[in-house]
Order: structure tokens, then sequence, then C-alpha cells
């Protein structure tokens, strides 16, 4: 019995020595540093126990049996510290993958968001280009003149859009420039596009600020922000509602600047003034919008570091039906 | 021949079962690692060593212990193979 026990454990100690030895001899070849690491210690105990045994059969070498109990007891441990290892490795293999995975579909989306804010919007230009050539026309027929106004208008529409599309891909990006900006021209510049999408409407901006400045830190594309809260007022107005007339009021303190944009139109349910903001909201349940303009329009105030919301006017506060009030906090910039 | 029991294969019988219970609970997690079928057939045979290790102490004591000594033998020779068989592995996804 003696004999046939210690040629097994011969058998073990020689075969978990090879083991070891290809482990070490191919350390490279072998994947996972902290498995190995843990491999080649368990095994270490092993031949330990292996040795332990194999010696007290023949010369009853009881030297190592001392330890021996208390080192079986690590081999049970070593296992479990080799399973957490494999879930330790298992977790950062699906990290990699994910991370894989996420800038897989962002390049993708980069390069949609590039085919529609440059390749489309090109295309659109040229559209417009050709309309505004055949404006020019002495079109006489008022059906094929309405058709053209009602072309022209949806062009410059979507050239609205595609410019939200272009700042939504650089708000992901984060590349939005803080600076200096007077908010008076821009909104100036606003009315104008906004007088060119609608040309039949009949729209103003009443506004209280002639011959100021009101410096603010913001960038360009705030011009896109006041597009869409104008557009916004015109999309809601009342449904026998002749004149629209937005007016402006702005209010600067010294850390910030206050920007309302105040309109008669249908006004929003006290319970959609925080869901408009978000995407695919109406403002209404016939509204022509899609929800996108004001969702950009949060994400870019938010990007210049300011706020945005809406409340009911002033002069009604417990009224929305009398119509909305836009606004739009920004960091005061000063003159110098 | 009478094995006495011993407090430390107790806690090595203990450590052996829990670990045991947590490779089965995460079975699906670390399924996938090289040859996995392998090494988990070698830990089991840690555990068989283990049990009959306790369990000679109180039955058959002789069958029991050579049970325990053959079952260390084929574990370390799974272990074995599980080296060689991640080695084969890792060579062919080198030449592809």
């Amino acid at each position: 019995m003696n004999i046939f026990l210690s040629i097994n454990d011969l058998f073990c100690l020689i075969v978990n020595l090879l083991t070891i030895t290809l482990i070490l001899w191919k350390w490279k070849k072998f994947k996972y540093r902290s498995v190995k690491i843990l491999m080649i210690l368990y095994l270490a105990i092993v031949v330990f126990h292996n040795l332990s045994d194999f010696l007290e059969y023949f010369a009853d070498i009881r030297v190592l049996t001392a330890y021996e109990d208390y080192v079986q007891i690590a081999e049970p441990l070593l296992w479990g510290f080799f399973v957490f290892t494999l879930l330790l490795e298992r977790v950062n293999k699906n990290l990699i993958e994910s991370k894989e995975i996420i800038e897989e579909k962002s390049n993708y989306t980069d390069l949609l968001l590039d085919i529609i804010s440059h390749d489309l919007a090109n295309y659109n230009q040229v559209i417009n280009g050709y309309l505004t050539i055949l404006m020019e026309e002495d079109i006489e027929d008022e059906i094929i003149l309405g058709l053209i106004h009602k072309i022209k208008k949806s062009v410059l529409n979507s050239d609205l859009l595609f410019d939200n599309i272009r700042i939504l891909s650089k708000l992901e990006m984060q590349k939005i420039e803080q600076k200096k900006i007077d908010i008076i021209p821009i909104l100036k510049s606003a009315e104008e596009k906004v007088h060119l999408i609608y040309p039949s409407v009949n729209f103003k901006i009443k506004r209280n600020f002639e011959g100021k400045n009101y410096y603010v830190l913001g960038n360009e594309i705030f011009e896109n922000v006041a597009i869409n809260l104008l557009t916004n007022a015109i999309r809601n107005k009342k449904k026998n509602q002749d004149k629209i007339i937005v007016e402006v009021e702005i209010k600067q303190e010294d850390e910030e600047t206050v920007i309302s944009l105040m309109d008669h139109g249908k006004g929003i349910l006290d319970e959609l003034k925080l869901k408009i903001f978000d995407r695919f909201t109406d403002t209404s349940q016939k509204s022509k919008g899609r929800g996108l303009g004001l969702s950009i329009s949060k994400r870019i105030i938010e990007g210049l570091g300011g706020k945005i919301w809406v409340e009911n006017r002033p002069d009604s506060l417990h009224d929305y039906s009398s119509g909305s009030v836009f606004k739009i906090v920004l960091k005061s910039a000063h003159s110098n | 021949m009478v094995f006495e029991l011993e407090a430390e294969e107790i806690i090595q019988l203990f450590f052996c079962s829990s670990v045991f219970l947590i490779i089965l609970f995460k079975y699906k997690d670390i399924k996938s690692f090289p040859s996995f079928k392998i090494i988990f057939s070698c830990y089991c045979f840690l555990v068989l060593g283990v049990f009959f290790d306790v369990l000679e102490s109180y039955f058959f004591p002789d069958i029991f212990n050579i049970i325990q000594h053959i079952s260390y033998a084929i574990m370390s020779l799974l272990f074995l193979i599980w080296a060689i068989t991640v080695l084969l592995i890792t060579k062919k996804e080198d030449m592809k």
C-alpha cells in the first residue's frame, strides 16, 4: 500500500514540477500575468505538499509535515484568489470591449453628423441659390409663386436644422469656445433670418435697448438659440393672431445677464414647462416643431455655463394661455 | 490504520467548498477563460481529495486515503494538461 501511495505521490511531484517548468519556460505565452503568478504559487504549495507526503513514506522524515496542514489550507484560498482574478480579468475584458463599441459607434455618429451638417447642407445651399434666382424672375402665376415661397421656407428651415445639428455635434465634442459677445447685433441678425424664413408672417421684435451694448460670455452660436426661440414664438401663435410681437428685455448685472423673450402665443402648460426642453416634446399638441430647437438651445446655453427656462408672462402669472417668457441667464462680460 | 481528524482538514474542506460554491455561482462569468472545463475539473478533484481526507477519519481509512491521493494525482495531471492546452490555443491564435 505504502509503495503504491509513494509512487502516486512521486508521480504528483514530477507532474507538478513539470507544470511549473512549463509555465516558467513559456511564461510570455500565458496571457494573464496575475493568473500566472497565482498558478506558480499554487503549484509551489502543491509541490511542498507532495514532497512532504513522499518523504514520509521512505525516510519517515517529518520535517515538512508540521507545516503541511497549514500549507494545505492555503490551497483552496489560492484557488479563491485565482477565481477572483479571473472575474477581474473578465470585467476588464468587458470594459475594453465596451470602450471599443462606444468608439466605433461614436465614429459612425461623427460620420453621419458630418454628412448631414456639411454635404446635405451644401446641397441645400445650391437649392436655395436656384430658388433666389427663380424668385428674381417675373413669375405671374400666383400658384407657382406661392409654391416657390413654400419651397424657400422649407429650405431655410432645413438650413436652420442643419445648423442645429452642426452645433449639436460641436457640443457633443465640447468644442464650443467661450468669448465676449455683444447680444444686440446677434439678436438683430436672428430677427432678419426669421424674417427670411417666414416672409409672410407679420413678426416684430419689440426692444428696450436701442443704442446700448450688452456683453456676455458666449459664442456666435447664441444666434441659433435666438432663432429657435423666435421661430418657436411664430409656430405657437394663437389661432387668430395676425401680428406676432416678441418683447425682448435685457437686465445686466455684474455677474449675470438675464435675457427675456416674451410672446403672446398659446403659452405652455405648467406640467410641460420643464419637458419642452427635452427632445421630441412639442410645446403644443398641434405644433409644427419637432422639439429639436428648444432641446439644442438648452444644450447650447448650458454649454456656455448659463441657464434657460420658461415662465408665464409677468402680467398673468397664473394664466399660461396669455403667452410665455423664455429666460436666459449668461455670465456677464465687461466691456473692457 | 485509523486517521485522526485534524482541525486544519475541516478548515481546508470549508474553504474548498466555499470556493467551489463561488465558482458555481459565477460559472457563467468565468467559463470563457481558456480551457476552463479542464481547470474546473482540476479543482473538482482537489475538492474530492480534501473531502476524502476528512472522510477517511470516519470510514474505510485505507480506501479513502488511496482515493484522496489518486484525486490529487488526477488534479496534478489535469493541471499539466490545462497548461499544455492553453499553450496550444495561444499558439493557434498567434498563427491566425
